[in-house]
């Protein structure tokens, strides 16, 4: 690790998805600070604590889009568990995309989870009896795609890193191919057999138990 | 209609999926439109791929509207507890530089040690076959000792709570002999109950150590009480 490498980034991350190989180096940076503090070295520690920082903020915000179902205190109490699962999960971030944008993903999830917890979450599996409502809630939008991620989570993790570079990122499978060391026709192969396995987890689950939104 | 012919029509498909956004009008000019087989697998595909077109639209237009709202949020105390629990367990590192123990657990083993302190001090006679009754009117009642089953149920305890005040649940798993880690924690509760999210759950040891923390109405982790209850599930 250098030295350099520990300078203060620019404290308020943009989250713009980045295009091809540019970024990349600023990813493997943001991966190896990761596995840096993940490995004790204090150096890294504390410019993860700094970088996490925004993690307020993203709460605040899906607080808002989700109409504001947590009070104040709840949502300081909702900021130190996720902080704390940030921290144990840390695993789970690949450097995909830039750390923040795993922040956010993270909060999104967290927050959802949450709602659920205090029942606080329309019920997804009800929309289709319930009369149309001239707005949709928010919740329900956040309610589909998070079933989409949770089910995502259960894929291997280099699977499920090609899925998001090129739906999320939208990167081409000759940028994914350069950001993991593929030809683009290995990528493109790997990423047709990801969509079917992800299909046979979409399709088993439908099959499965239902699933009640604020179950 | 016509036969499907797994090997040919295989390949062919593979070539249509590859146009990507023209995917479905190749297939209409192929020979493969009048195979009901390959017209099933291409709809599914296609439906997942769209799925994850509108997440990946989703979370791009989340992330402009979080950019836009330019949110100036202030840190709380949230932070600061982070922080020192993070804190704590960099300086309590063995200097030997193996991986953490936290690769994957990170904070839980400051909580860890953290519950270590308050709940297994010495003179608490705590070696989990203590029962249920704790002192300080506080009672944890379920679950304890063996519990049948493949889940733990409603976690379930009584004691006064304090005017404004709320209780926490924390749970530790047995991850090696007579180690405890920080698996889960409810939010703020109001009630003495609690049932945990069961695909969490579902990720649990068998052995679980769970503890009560009891808040008063300043919400600070000051003046709070904790208790412990050990529980195993018979069937796991
Ligand atoms: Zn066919």
């Amino acid at each position: 690790m250098t030295v350099d490498r520990l300078k203060p980034l620019k404290p308020t991350s943009s989250l713009q998805p980045s295009k091809g190989g540019r970024e990349r180096a600023r990813h493997d940076a943001d991966l190896e600070l990761v596995r840096g503090a993940q490995n004790g070295d204090p150096a890294a520690v504390s410019e993860l604590l700094e970088r996490t920082k925004c993690v307020r903020g993203m709460l605040v915000f899906q607080n808002r889009r989700l109409r504001g179902r947590l009070g104040e205190e709840e949502l300081e109490d909702l900021v130190q568990s996720t902080l704390l699962a940030i921290w144990r999960k840390l695993d789970d971030y690949a450097g995909i995309g830039k750390l923040e944008s795993w922040l956010f993903r993270f909060c999104y999830l967290e927050t959802l989870a949450r709602l659920r917890e205090m029942r606080r979450l329309p019920r997804q599996l009800d929309d289709s009896v319930d009369p149309p409502q001239p707005e949709r809630d928010p919740a329900s939008e956040a309610l589909d795609h998070e079933h989409l991620y949770r089910v995502l989570d259960r894929l291997d993790a280099p699977v499920r890193r090609i899925l998001l570079l090129k739906h999320v990122e939208e990167l081409t499978f000759d940028q994914i191919g350069k950001r993991l060391d593929l030809s683009a026709n290995t990528a493109k192969t790997r990423y047709y057999r990801g969509i079917a396995k992800l299909r046979g987890l979409l399709a088993s689950q439908m099959d499965g138990p239902a699933r009640g939104g604020d179950a | 209609m016509s036969r499907h012919d797994a090997e040919r029509h295989g390949e062919r498909l593979q070539e249509v999926l590859a146009r990507g956004d023209e995917a479905r009008i190749a297939f209409e000019g192929s020979e493969l439109a009048s195979c009901d087989t390959c017209r099933s697998f291409l709809e599914a595909t296609m439906d997942t791929i769209d799925r994850m077109d509108a997440l990946g639209r989703f979370e791009r237009a989340e992330r402009d509207a979080f950019e836009q709202a330019k949110l100036d949020v202030a840190p709380g105390s949230a932070e600061e507890r982070v922080r020192e629990q993070v804190l704590a367990q960099l300086r309590g590192r063995a200097p030997a530089r193996r991986r953490w123990a936290w690769v994957g657990a990170a904070a839980a083993a400051v909580l860890a040690l953290v519950a270590a302190l308050y709940v297994f001090a010495p003179g608490d006679g705590g070696d989990g076959g203590g029962g249920p009754m704790l002192g300080d009117g506080f009672e944890l009642l379920h679950p304890a000792g063996a519990v049948e089953g493949d889940s733990f149920g409603t976690f379930r305890w009584s004691g006064a709570l304090p005017p404004g005040g709320w209780y926490k649940i924390k749970v530790f798993g047995e991850t090696e002999p007579g180690r405890f880690d920080l698996l889960d924690e409810s939010g703020r509760l109001r009630e003495p109950r609690w049932a945990p999210d069961p695909t969490e759950e579902a990720r649990w040891p068998a052995r679980i150590r769970w503890m009560l923390e009891v808040y008063d109405g300043s919400n600070a982790s000051r003046g709070f009480e904790t208790h412990r209850q050990d529980a195993e599930l018979s069937s796991r």
